[in-house]
């Protein structure tokens, strides 16, 4: 009827109207021909951890513990560092769940995180040797270095610098060197190495 | 070790003041200008030796309500009619036998009041000596392993001058203004130091920037070497140091020697003023003297653990290493463990912008730590970090401490081993 028509509020006539519907951003929509892919993807599977010992007839009936992975606690002694009278040693000894997962033969250590292995000290240089670095660091500094002198009597450079330290000059030279270097830094780079030192100290307090 | 019966001697040491009859202390007239010659106080709470006064014939006190301001601080008398005394006392559950006039000694720091019968520093050197011995026992018997610098962290923050007056404020004790007589006795009555920023006599000059006063004497036989830095390891704060490894400004036995310093030092403390944070500490300090007092030792305990040992500290934080790696490997060779070899139990990212490592630290096939990082080098320190704090941080199971050995049971020493690692 033509009055009815006229009295349809224009708001539902929209469809006259150029279409917008370009603008709006696409939103997947479950209908009925979709649901059922889109609620598969919903459906995920608990972790083993929580099902997997249980039998059926007790799922309503337990406690679940499963953690979520995290740093250990500083005041969990490791079992190693027990006194040799601690309760503890036994249990633990005794434990299945707490027992060394390396003890077993078959179970390799994980990599070690510096390629060289720690060497074994061979205390092999007597006093002749000692004196015999100490001459040549007197004679020449600059030419036996800490790395030189360790080389040629096969010790470790800690060593070398325990018997035989460098000449108060060389130290010296060696920061004013040093400091010549950290002059020509620019800004970025200064900022950059002092966050570094910060950091490190952060590590230290374990922050 | 026999438990002392506190009770029944402590009746020359207790303040007469808890008994009907009180006698009268003869104020000296140094404060001011008095209208009468004697100014007549009643006896507080006297740990110190008690002087022989005659015996007043009545127990009264001025008549004049103007007369309390002359009075360095509150009288005891006042003190059954202080509304915030007895707040506090029953907030605090002090036991029943504490007085609410021993309680209000306890607000009165030699600051504010110099005359050792009327103030808290005896009560507060008794509560002081408590307080570091339960709280070392507690510390030590709990972690045996730790480490001085540690330890003495741990004590500060335990019983240290800015915990005690934390306590202070938690309890809801206020500061007097100014101490005097005519204060609320349940204020904490103290002097305030001026502040450092503060002109000294209107004049342009701060009071930070005034030449120091010639401090006290050191108690360490070298101040000369110490001024620069030498001889303040830890070792030497165990001996010469106080409870929280600060320098002792005077020992007991100096004032043992030369009693007269004691009054000296509290007139000298008087007129320069305390700070809030000494004032406070050490009203808690001489409420813990008043309740061993008082109430005995069990309840001295009990007051220790409801207000001081209760305190959430985590002591894994107060650590700092400047060389973990090395004191670990120091550390395995001292105890006879294998040198330990730092592994990398995961990774993920490795040539991303993030990397995440986990690295263990093992002994052996023994994991003695583990730590994760950015990199592989602060994985591998933070790891020995684990490790250390693993040694450091044991705790035994059964954890009894020396001051309950009095009770049945006989005492088991607790564990002692090498002690800490030194490089």
């Amino acid at each position: 009827m033509p009055i009815s028509l006229s009295l349809r509020p224009p708001s539902n006539l929209s469809f006259l109207l150029p279409s917008f519907s370009s603008l709006v951003p696409y939103v997947s929509r479950r209908n009925e021909s979709s649901a059922r892919r889109t609620t598969k993807r919903l459906r995920t599977k608990p972790d083993p951890s929580f099902t997997s010992s249980i039998p059926p007839s007790q799922v309503n009936d337990h406690i679940v513990f499963n953690p979520p992975s995290s740093a250990p606690s500083p005041y969990h002694t490791p079992p190693v560092f027990l006194p040799a009278n601690d309760p503890r040693r036994t249990l633990l000894a005794q434990s299945h769940q707490h027992a060394n997962p390396y003890d077993q033969p078959d179970k390799r250590l994980p990599p070690i995180v510096h390629k060289h292995k720690p060497y074994e000290k061979k205390y092999h240089l007597r006093e002749k040797e000692i004196e015999e670095i100490r001459r040549l660091r007197s004679e020449d500094p600059y030419k036996w270095t800490r790395a030189k002198l360790a080389e040629k009597f096969e010790c470790s450079q800690f060593f070398v610098g325990m018997v035989a330290e460098a000449p108060s000059e060389k130290k010296a030279a060696e920061q004013r060197m040093i400091e010549e270097i950290q002059e020509k830094w620019g800004r970025r780079r200064r900022y950059a190495r002092e966050d570094r030192g910060k950091r490190r100290e952060l590590w230290g307090k374990d922050l | 070790m026999k438990g002392l019966h506190l009770l029944r001697w402590s009746g020359s040491v207790l303040s007469p003041r808890t008994r009907p009859c009180c006698f009268i202390h003869k104020y000296p007239s140094q404060y001011r200008p008095q209208p009468f010659n004697i100014l007549l106080r009643f006896q507080s709470s006297a740990a110190v030796p008690i002087r022989t006064i005659s015996e007043p014939e009545d127990d009264t006190e001025p008549q004049n309500p103007a007369h309390y301001t002359l009075l360095p601080s509150p009288p005891p008398s006042r003190a059954l009619s202080s509304a915030r005394l007895s707040a506090l006392h029953a907030r605090l559950v002090l036991p029943p036998r504490l007085p609410l006039e021993s309680l209000a000694r306890c607000l009165v720091d030699p600051s504010a009041d110099t005359n050792p019968n009327f103030n808290n520093a005896s009560l507060s050197i008794l509560g002081y000596d408590l307080l570091g011995y339960y709280t070392s026992e507690a510390i030590v018997c709990r972690y045996p392993r730790l480490p001085t610098e540690v330890t003495f962290a741990a004590m500060s923050a335990y019983c240290g001058s800015k915990t005690l007056a934390a306590v202070t404020r938690e309890w809801g004790v206020e500061v007097a203004a100014a101490p005097g007589g005519e204060v609320d006795p349940g204020v904490l009555q103290c002097t305030r130091q001026e502040a450092g920023n503060a002109s000294v006599n209107g004049t342009g000059t701060q009071f930070k920037d005034l030449p120091k006063v010639a401090e006290d004497p050191s108690t360490r036989p070298n101040p000369e070497q110490q001024r620069r830095g030498w001889s303040r390891g830890a070792t030497s704060k165990t001996v010469y140091d106080d409870d929280f490894g600060d320098e002792i400004e005077r020992t007991e036995t100096d004032y043992a020697e030369r009693p007269e310093l004691r009054q000296e030092d509290a007139q000298r403390k008087a007129k320069r003023g305390v700070t809030l944070e000494v004032a406070s500490a050490g009203f808690v300090r001489a409420l813990m003297g008043a309740v061993y007092l008082h109430a005995g030792k069990r309840a001295a305990y009990n007051f220790f653990k409801a207000h001081i040992l209760s305190r959430h500290l985590d002591v894994s934080k107060l650590f700092e290493f400047r060389q973990p790696t090395r004191d670990l490997s120091k550390l395995c060779a001292r105890e006879g463990f294998e040198s330990p070899v730092a592994r990398i139990l995961s990774e993920t990212g490795r040539k991303s912008r993030h990397p995440v490592f986990v690295v263990g630290v093992f002994a052996g096939k023994d994991k003695l730590g583990e730590g994760s990082g950015g990199s592989l080098d602060e994985a591998r320190i933070r790891a020995a970090i684990g490790a250390l704090k693993g040694w450091y941080l044991y705790s035994p199971l059964e954890v009894r401490v020396p001051s309950e050995a009095t009770e049945g049971k006989p005492w088991e020493p607790v564990l002692v081993d090498g002690g800490e690692v030194f490089v």
